[in-house]
């Protein structure tokens, strides 16, 4: 089950991105191909791009691809850095969970305002932020449940 | 300092040293600001999903990775190999100039300086290794320090994002890279030669004259790229945005329709992997724009250009205390970091200065690089260890002279900023 709801987060971003990829060789194409300009594509790539970006940042990037500072972790003990990764995890869950109302109220009253040319209401456009917190939390709660796991798992 | 950028910097400092990722470290960060200030929660959001809606000359980003990652799957990286190797695999450590001159070919298609040692530099690496006279710790030294040539030479993914930051022109600052970029491969180039003369490097084997015909026309085909995008954004004729699509494409044709060396299921990862190298850059900046909105309204910037007026720093003194500065930060922090934190910390007051905006983002840029090259925290260094197995403190003892030579150009940058501005110029930017 977890395997697959894993890959169909991947084949979603990575559609998003081929999406992304695509409406660039439209645009590039009826410009300088059939020198008419689209008025559209600019618009649909930047949509794009804030879906792909922060889809792929809430479920599709695996925690050890992101950009780490480990200087002071690789010189502790294996209980410091599960005590590290356990307040790490606190930390940024707690923030994100504490930055979940106020994103989705400001998302949400964004719905009344429309993109320029394609009219798509801002809220479909920002919402993946807001599914991004929420990743966020889950994911440390993993976390932390992961490393107590972990403690009880070493003891025995 | 008030309580808010406290906070700010508590959660920053302690969610980066507690090894949390630093771009979610960044948002934090962001959130522990607005919550201690009393603000809306609803700036975060807005922050943030504003900065990347408007940002459009950030969606190169995506596409100069995707257009990196077809080159390495698609074997072009090999064939810009065997087209170098025949112009000076006959020099003294001929494998090594090879790959010095392969980065150079490599940074005109891509604009990432991980790219370039994770595709070509690979496939160097390995062939020095068939050979007893390369030690592994020089041959990873080459890679590393050719690579920071990559985001020099345009396209580069870091200028793009100076770009967005500074308000300087993408076309001036690719531009403006050129002969900085050339001018590193020479002097890694003399550098290698001296040590090969000294250790009596082997000259690369003579490649069959009758080969010629075919690896030229190969290795031409790729190099026809750097013209296409070159011309187009300095003409005019498209966008740095557009050029990233247009590289990507032209990767994506070469590999896929004139080698046929990508499969569906390759392109498939391939897509996979830029998707979510994509993600982590972009997070990192999302993270910045943050940041960046609560120094602004803390008025950091301006008190750092005060601070620097008061001091009556001359632009060279200022200079050479930015760049010191950033080689030192550059030994602990993440290029993006420094890029998008600490240089809109210091524009202001290089603007007071009147120091040009480009020759400013094309040494700051040089600088970074050298900072991915100096231990303990230098990504191109993690990225050849992690691809090869060759250690880093191995690289970092065969490689301090390509460091030093690296450093004194950096100096003679900032001593005479001719070297990158002259381009720029003489195609017309600045010009009144």
């Amino acid at each position: 089950m977890r395997v697959w709801l894993k890959r169909g987060a991947d084949a979603v971003g990575v559609g998003l991105f081929a999406a992304l990829f695509l409406t660039f060789i439209v645009q590039i194409t009826a410009r300088f191909v059939f020198d008419r300009p689209l008025p559209w594509t600019d618009e649909l790539a930047v949509i794009l791009y804030v879906w792909v970006i922060l889809w792929a940042a809430a479920f599709m990037v695996p925690a050890k691809d992101h950009v780490v500072f480990d200087l002071l972790y690789n010189t502790m003990g294996p209980r410091t850095r599960r005590g590290m990764l356990l307040v790490g995890a606190v930390l940024i869950g707690s923030l994100a969970a504490y930055a979940i109302p106020g994103s989705w109220d400001y998302v949400r009253f964004m719905a009344r305002e429309g993109t320029p040319v394609l009219g798509v209401p801002f809220m479909w456009v920002f919402v993946p932020f807001v599914l991004l917190l929420l990743a966020l939390v889950v994911r440390s709660v993993r976390e932390v449940a992961a490393l107590f796991r972990r403690r009880t798992g070493a003891s025995e | 300092m008030t309580a808010a950028l406290w906070a700010l910097l508590a959660v920053l400092a302690g969610g980066m040293l507690l090894r949390a990722p630093i771009a979610f470290s960044m948002l934090a960060a962001g959130i522990a600001y607005l919550a201690v200030k009393g603000q809306d929660m609803g700036l975060a959001a807005e922050q943030i999903l504003n900065g990347l809606y408007n940002s459009y000359v950030l969606l190169a980003v995506p596409l100069f990775v995707l257009a990196a990652n077809v080159m390495n799957a698609g074997t072009i990286s090999e064939r810009i190999f065997d087209f170098c190797r025949i112009l000076v695999g006959r020099l003294p450590g001929g494998l090594a100039q090879v790959d010095i001159l392969v980065s150079v070919v490599f940074s005109g298609m891509s604009g990432s300086a991980i790219a370039d040692a994770a595709g070509p530099g690979l496939v160097t690496i390995k062939q020095m290794l068939k050979k007893p006279e390369y030690s592994p710790g020089f041959a990873g030294a080459v890679v590393v320090a050719s690579a920071t040539i990559g985001p020099i030479i345009p396209p580069s993914i870091p200028m793009v994002i100076y770009a967005l930051v500074s308000g300087a022109s993408v076309g001036a600052l690719f531009l403006g890279g050129v002969v900085p970029g050339l001018l590193m491969a020479l002097v890694l180039m003399i550098a290698t030669h001296i040590i090969a003369v000294r250790r009596k490097m082997p000259r690369d084997d003579r490649v069959p004259l009758s080969d010629y015909p075919q690896i030229l026309w190969r290795g031409a085909l790729p190099l026809s790229l750097p013209i296409v995008l070159l011309t187009g954004i300095y003409t005019g004729v498209f966008t740095p945005t557009e050029a990233a699509g247009v590289a990507a494409l032209h990767a994506l044709l070469l590999a896929g329709v004139v080698y046929r060396a990508l499969s569906w299921r390759t392109l498939y990862s391939v897509f996979l992997d830029s998707t979510r190298s994509s993600a982590v850059i972009t997070m990192i900046i999302a993270g910045a724009f943050m940041m960046n909105y609560a120094f602004t309204s803390e008025g950091v910037p301006q008190a750092l250009a005060l601070w620097v007026d008061s001091k009556d720093l001359s632009q060279l003194q200022f200079l050479l205390l930015v760049n010191a500065v950033f080689l030192v930060l550059g030994c602990f922090l993440d290029v993006s970091v420094m890029l998008l934190v600490f240089v809109p910390m210091l524009l202001p007051a290089a603007k007071l200065l009147g120091i040009d905006l480009v020759h400013f983002g094309v040494v700051v840029v040089v600088n970074m690089m050298i900072g991915l090259i100096t231990p303990p925290f230098g990504m191109l260094l993690f990225v050849t260890n992690a691809l090869t197995g060759i250690s880093i403190r191995d690289m970092m003892r065969e490689g301090w002279g390509f460091l030093v030579a690296l450093m004194l150009l950096l100096l003679a940058m900032v001593l005479f900023p001719q070297l990158v501005l002259w381009l720029p110029q003489s195609m017309g930017y600045g010009l009144k």
